[in-house]
């Protein structure tokens, strides 16, 4: 409970600390980071911990941003929306989550497209059979009349205490009972049921928690956006949050934090690194094609630079330095062991 | 404690990528501000890269061609105009990010060309922030709520009177009598111009046949053409992307349909035409042709536009638009404020933008759609180019 509180606390640190003193467009850079480690730690809940694989995210939010629509223009008011797309995200998340029963792997992975096809096909009709919604819905965004600056700070300082709250509870419940026992289900499902933890109710449960998640997200994206429209939710927007979760190292959540980071703000960043190594004509010409380039590069370099990805390899790092100060032999067999004993505890 | 300082060391990483996102992360200035002058700041906000590059980078490159010729002839009152180019990169949450940094950085007005989703995304930011906005977008709900937006993209109305007024052409004027088949994407956007193009039909004396809706993603039509080939259909308008609207056309011609097939405005390259390749194809087009050997192109070419990207249909729509708010800055004082660009923009009423670039001149007094006029376009295998059909048609809604 310690270690997780000072890692919170630290994450928390760092993020407030890009909110005091970062521009309109820095804000919300960091305000899409926000939303995205939302649905990381809800991916990371489900595939890293409880090993159940899922591709169709992208309809979950659409579920939590639809819903959210829906009791808007049935008279409900935030934050009563929110609670009823949280739970609505929740049950549709059972519903899809219930092949997870029969399923693995692959077969899962295509069984949670299949869920994503459905979802879009109602989300579509809703919203082409609702009056004026030919193009989208348009709601009021959140701090609405303020200057973009302010606006965007109020919902940073909104974001960091959902993601506080968010990083708790995930941290809590994969630390706990519940995290061994979905740890069991994931690496020997068999000796799990041996041993008489209750698999389909755990599995279905991490798909209620990781859905109601993703659920919220995809209903504070919508108040902070101010549109829903089905096209913003696409299966591009589901693999990209699978990188987040890979990327950052499974089954962990500091790992899930900073993959959300990469991936979301990677191709907004790269363009900018580029303006020190390129000409202005260059830039103009090539710059775009370049950051592309770049960042998938930078994206196979996270992927293939450590088995344990960006969290594992700061881990490697600092066990190195640590095994290099107190001067033991056989370092880097020794730290090698270190990280496989953490593997294993995760 | 030392595997937490790791891992807040490696939080600590992402913070150097934020900062990278700098107060101009992204943004890359495409002409020079006149040496000794201030300069009218424009923001173009496109798709550079993914999906929605093959309709972006043709706008980037019209913009700049078009600021490039008005800076050459002295620029807007003595001021030149410079073009910070904004990549959407085809999400909704970088084309956010773009139009936030865009609106941070206080342009006079912003242009370009975003997919409906990340238009649809981005709205509510634009409108917030005041800033005029003249480009090639479509309209959505959202952007009509918003005084300041114009658009050189047809509306629903326009969209269906483009493919309406064409197909007239084609049946000696009058389509009174004749049944119009119809395949659309299964997405909310084309239900509005299924709507326009059904009551426009319906006042004209035809009646709307078989509407077939396809996703996005299809690999075969075949079974679909052989419905629309027993509803003994006269005509057949399509709106689709562009790879669908070859498998569909070409599914229907091999099914024998001899009518006219109509693509509307979303898909009508010359890339289109070409591979579709029938007598009897045609597509909508308000942009003039900016094909090799035209006034359009050598302007691109000298601008530093890609060859391949200037023939491509946003091309010459967004030069227009950049001339258009040339012609609405030219009537406002410097800086011009937004109530006084919208103001100079709400009286344009028939502005020819040079070059040929529309098929016919402006008119935003009836509306935030400014296109008045549109051309069918089929293709031309001995000239290996695509060739007007009959004349332009008009694209304005009766007062």
């Amino acid at each position: 409970m310690k270690r997780l509180v000072l890692q919170t606390a630290a994450i928390i640190a760092i993020l407030a600390g890009v909110a005091l003193v970062g521009s309109s467009y820095v804000l919300y850079v960091l305000n899409a980071t926000l939303l995205a480690i939302l649905g990381a730690l809800a991916l990371n809940l489900l595939m890293g911990t409880a090993g159940v694989i899922s591709l169709g995210n992208s309809a979950f939010l659409a579920v939590g941003a639809f819903t959210s629509v829906f009791c808007l223009r049935a008279g409900l008011v935030f934050p009563l929306d929110l609670v009823v797309a949280v739970a609505a995200s929740a049950v549709v998340g059972l519903v899809i989550g219930l092949p997870a029963l029969r399923l693995r792997g692959l077969e899962l992975a295509l069984a949670t497209i299949a869920g994503y096809f459905i979802i879009t096909y109602f989300a579509n009709s809703y919203e082409s059979g609702a009056a004026g919604a030919g193009t989208g819905f348009n709601l009021t965004p959140f701090f609405a009349g303020r200057d973009l600056a302010a606006a965007q700070q109020s919902i940073a300082w909104m974001l960091i205490c959902v993601v506080a709250v968010a990083l708790i509870v995930v941290g809590e419940l994969s630390s706990h009972r519940l995290g061994r026992a979905w740890r069991l289900i994931r690496d020997q499902e068999m000796v799990a049921q041996t041993v008489g933890i209750p698999v389909v109710r755990y599995k279905l449960l991490a798909f209620a928690i990781s859905s109601a998640l993703i659920g919220m997200q995809g209903s504070l994206a919508a108040h902070i956006s101010g549109s829903v429209d089905i096209n913003q939710f696409t299966l591009a927007q589901s693999i990209a949050c699978v990188a987040m979760v890979v990327i950052g190292g499974l089954d962990s959540i500091v790992g899930a934090v900073v993959g959300a980071a990469i991936v979301t703000v990677l191709p907004l960043a790269v363009p900018n690194l580029l303006r020190g190594v390129l000409s202005a004509g260059a830039l103009t010409q090539d710059g775009p094609a370049i950051s592309e380039i770049a960042y998938a590069a930078i994206l196979i370099v996270c992927l293939i630079s450590s088995p344990w990805r960006v969290s594992g390899l700061a881990d490697r790092f600092f066990a190195f330095v640590r095994a290099r100060r107190t001067g033991a032999q056989g370092t880097s067999q020794q730290t090698y062991g270190v990280i496989n004993t953490e593997v294993v505890q995760r | 404690m030392v595997r937490c300082v790791s891992r807040i060391g490696s939080t600590g990483v992402v913070c150097v990528l934020l900062a990278g996102c700098g107060a101009s992360g992204g943004a890359v200035p495409a002409a020079p501000a006149a040496a000794g002058g201030a300069a009218y700041k424009l923001a173009l906000i496109s798709e550079i890269t993914g999906l929605g590059s093959s309709l972006g980078v043709p706008s980037q490159a019209g913009a700049k061609a078009a600021a490039a010729a008005i800076n050459a002839a002295g620029g807007v009152k003595g001021h030149q105009l410079e073009i910070t180019v904004y990549d959407g990169q085809s999400t909704p949450t970088t084309a956010q990010a773009a139009t936030v940094q865009a609106i941070g950085d206080k342009p006079d007005v912003i242009t370009g060309f975003l997919t409906s989703g990340d238009v649809a995304a981005t709205a509510a930011s634009l409108n917030g922030s005041g800033i005029p906005y003249l480009g090639i977008n479509y309209t959505t709900t959202a952007t009509d709520a918003n005084p300041n937006w114009f658009t050189l993209s047809a509306s629903s109305y326009q969209v269906a009177a483009g493919i309406v007024n064409g197909l007239k052409g084609q049946f000696g004027g009058s389509l009174n009598g004749k049944v119009i088949a119809v395949e659309a994407v299964t997405q909310p956007t084309a239900d509005l111009s299924i709507a326009e193009l059904t009551a426009q039909l319906q006042a004209d004396g035809a009646s709307l046949g078989p509407v077939i809706r396809d996703p996005l993603t299809m690999t075969s039509w075949t079974s679909q053409a052989t419905n629309v080939m027993d509803s003994h259909a006269d005509a057949f308008v399509v709106f689709q992307s562009a790879p669908n609207v070859a498998t569909v056309v070409k599914a229907l011609g091999a099914a024998g349909f001899t009518g006219p097939m109509v693509s509307s405005d979303a898909s009508n390259s010359d890339s289109l035409l070409s591979q579709v390749n029938l007598p009897n194809f045609y597509a909508v087009r308000e942009g003039g042709n900016s094909t090799q050997g035209t006034d359009l192109y050598q302007l691109g070419i000298t601008a530093g536009g890609s060859p391949s990207a200037i023939p491509e249909t946003q091309y010459a729509p967004e030069f227009a638009a950049v001339y258009t708010i040339a012609k609405a800055l030219q009537g406002c004082n410097f800086p011009c404020t937004a109530a006084a660009f919208s103001a100079q923009v709400k009286q344009i009423s028939d502005y020819t933008p040079p070059n040929n670039s529309l098929l016919g001149p402006i008119d935003f007094t009836r509306g935030n759609a400014g296109l008045t006029a549109a051309q069918l376009f089929g293709w031309d295998p001995a000239g290996n180019k695509s060739a007007p059909q009959g004349s332009p048609v008009s694209l304005k809604k009766p007062s």
